[in-house]
């Protein structure tokens, strides 16, 4: 059964979006005048004939666009352009996720922005995006992957503001807020970023600590930063739901913005539990899936699906929603003697001396800023032990299990990170070996990539040479 | 094995835009060389370019054009200086999509991308059924035309 949607008219809108600013706005400038003052410019029927194009042209693209689902042959056709003609059919086995965005615009039109993604296209757009109803948008992901029985798992405010707390930095809140500010004082025509830095530097001056003031004010920066991250973080998972189906997971996110993605248990590359340093004072873990080709707006290819839980928590979700993923064979470990545990201990170690050097030759050249060296040297020492506290982490829980599905765990910078991938979903494996490796200790570090566009990767290092060439054989048929 | 013959109707009408672009900036130059005297042999080594490509390059080019339906995998073999070959397994393809000119579709033919993950390969105009058949055998993995 073929079943045809036509696209949702505020596309014309989005198609016209681009030359809002350089048309329209003139025009409007236009109008007023003539009304206000009976005068208008030369360049006015110009502007208003190039536009009157450029909305006949978005008009057509609308006109032309269709999106025909095919329920028989399980496959989706998506036709646009009236001159130069494109038709595109996917198979939906191909389809890795579908994404339904709905802004507040949206919201008075009651449309959404349907996107399409495959593991196909270029890296970090979606291959299909257009607006349709919502009622169609709807019926479209029925179509596409059938109405069955759904589980709904709703997460207590409480639990995302500790996953926002936790999964926030001060650099993703510089990287969201300083834009955001100078937008806002860009159309308010203030300078918004002097008036915080002016006050910023008040408040610090007045606070008296040990520290300079200086010191003050970069903390200042850090904790505003920090909070933009929170907020953003906390409204984009607000609303987090996840709906569960026997072969499809449906994720909705965001406060004013809102995202619902959909994408089938077989379009999944691989899972993550990552734990970031807040986390593990809580003791807690997230669990990401990671989809083949999903990746708008420059985002990556992960979807969060349990923003926070326990050890045991984690676990009973992944063998409830995922049991296909999980791998109970031993994997592969660094041999637990004192010498790797030195061996993993050597960077942290060496990192600490040079700060400890640094920070002490620093004192002595610069007497005047001795109270500024120790606050840094304070901000560097607790990287290097969170980076110790990680190197044992990878000597006594670092490993590889090479099955039917692949299970890794180790670090990733700050995080601590495991994998579940199944087998056939394995890009590539890279044994890499330093001269202590091949000289002395016959080890190697493994990494690992998954096949996606922007592919998630985990390392682990210092493991058996021949013991891991061994499993690498057997799992992958290698003779 | 299958084999997928390019027709002739493309030759001509890559003949035709080449001719088309070709004569429209030899146009240009000719229109320009009373203040930029070097356009003349601009607009003569256009014009030579143009009728090389026109009446040596394509026909050579859709002549070695081949594109084979073998097993599990498309096999795309072309070029005339530089001889490339595409093996794309079916597993590999995610999907299929035609793109047509006006002109293209006055003479019955589309041009065909087969997208891969990281890649994708452009099949030049072929007959619209020979395209439809790869486009819709996509959706059952295998070209069975």
């Amino acid at each position: 059964m073929l079943k045809k949607f036509k696209a949702h008219p505020l596309m014309i809108i989005t198609f016209l979006k681009p030359f809002l600013i350089v048309l329209l706005f003139p025009i409007v400038n236009g109008v007023i005048q003539y009304i206000k003052y009976q005068t208008y410019d030369s360049i006015l029927g110009a502007e208003l004939f190039l536009f009157g194009i450029i909305t006949a042209i978005a008009f057509f693209r609308w006109y032309s666009f269709s999106l025909i689902c095919d329920t028989v042959n399980k496959t989706v056709t998506v036709k646009k352009g009236l001159i130069f003609k494109r038709i595109a059919t996917i198979s939906v086995s191909k389809i890795s996720s579908v994404q339904a965005e709905r802004t507040p615009i949206d919201d008075i039109f009651r449309s959404v922005t349907y996107r399409i993604n495959t593991e196909a296209g270029i890296t970090s757009r979606p291959d299909f995006e257009f607006k349709l109803s919502i009622k169609n948008s709807k019926t479209v992901s029925d179509l596409l992957y059938g109405k069955h029985e759904t589980k709904t798992v709703k997460f207590s405010a409480i639990r995302i503001a500790i996953l926002a707390a936790t999964t926030s930095s001060a650099f993703t809140g510089i990287i969201i807020g300083v834009p955001l500010l100078n937008s806002a004082g860009k159309l308010l025509g203030l300078a918004i970023s002097d008036m915080l830095f002016d006050e910023i530097n008040n408040v610090s001056s007045k606070i008296q600590t040990y520290f300079p003031p200086v010191v003050n004010t970069i903390s200042l920066i850090i904790l505003i930063a920090y909070f933009f991250s929170f907020v953003y973080s906390f409204l984009k998972f607000v609303r987090f739901k996840l709906f569960l189906q026997d072969e499809k997971l449906e994720i909705h996110t965001g406060f004013f913005v809102r995202l619902r993605t959909a994408f089938t248990k077989s379009a999944i590359n691989d899972i993550k539990v990552e734990q970031t340093p807040l986390m593990l004072l809580l003791k807690r873990f997230a669990m990401k899936v990671s989809v083949g080709g999903y990746g708008s707006n420059g985002k990556g290819e992960g979807e969060l699906i349990i923003p926070l839980g326990d050890d045991s928590e984690i676990k009973r979700q992944l063998e409830d929603y995922f049991p296909f993923l999980t791998n109970k064979k031993d994997g592969i470990k660094a041999t637990q003697t004192r010498v790797t545990e030195s061996r993993f201990l050597f960077w942290p170690a060496i990192y600490l001396l040079v700060t400890v050097a640094a920070a002490i030759i620093l004192s002595l050249l610069f007497s005047e800023f001795t109270r500024f060296i120790f606050f840094l040297t304070i901000i560097a020492l607790a990287f290097i032990f969170y980076r110790a506290y990680l190197a044992v982490f990878e000597f006594k829980k670092g490993t590889v299990s090479l099955g039917d599905n692949i299970f890794c765990r180790s670090n990733k910078f700050l995080r601590t990170c495991e994998i579940y991938c199944p087998k056939e979903r394995i890009g590539e494996i890279k044994l890499v070996r330093f001269p202590p490796d091949y000289l002395f200790y016959n080890t190697c570090r493994v990494r690992i990539s998954v096949r996606s566009e922007r592919a998630d990767s985990i390392r682990v290092r210092l493991l058996d040479y021949e013991k891991v060439k061994e499993e690498i054989n057997k799992c992958f048929n290698i003779e | 094995m299958k084999k997928t013959a390019i027709p002739k109707k493309t030759l001509y009408l890559w003949q035709f835009r080449v001719f088309l672009i070709g004569g429209l900036l030899c146009l240009l130059c000719l229109d320009y060389r009373k203040n930029l005297q070097f356009l003349n042999i601009v607009a003569i080594a256009l014009a030579v370019l143009a009728l090389f490509i026109i009446i040596w390059y394509l026909p050579k080019f859709f002549n070695g054009y081949e594109i084979v339906f073998k097993g599990d995998a498309v096999i795309i073999n072309y070029g005339v200086f530089i001889k490339f070959t595409h093996i794309m397994p079916y597993s590999r393809l995610i999907y299929a999509q035609s793109f047509a000119t006006p002109l293209a579709r006055v003479l019955k033919i589309t041009a065909v991308t087969l997208k891969a993950a990281r890649g994708w390969v452009v099949l030049p105009e072929l007959q619209n059924n020979d395209a439809f058949n790869i486009i819709n055998s996509l959706s059952g993995e295998k070209y069975n035309a």
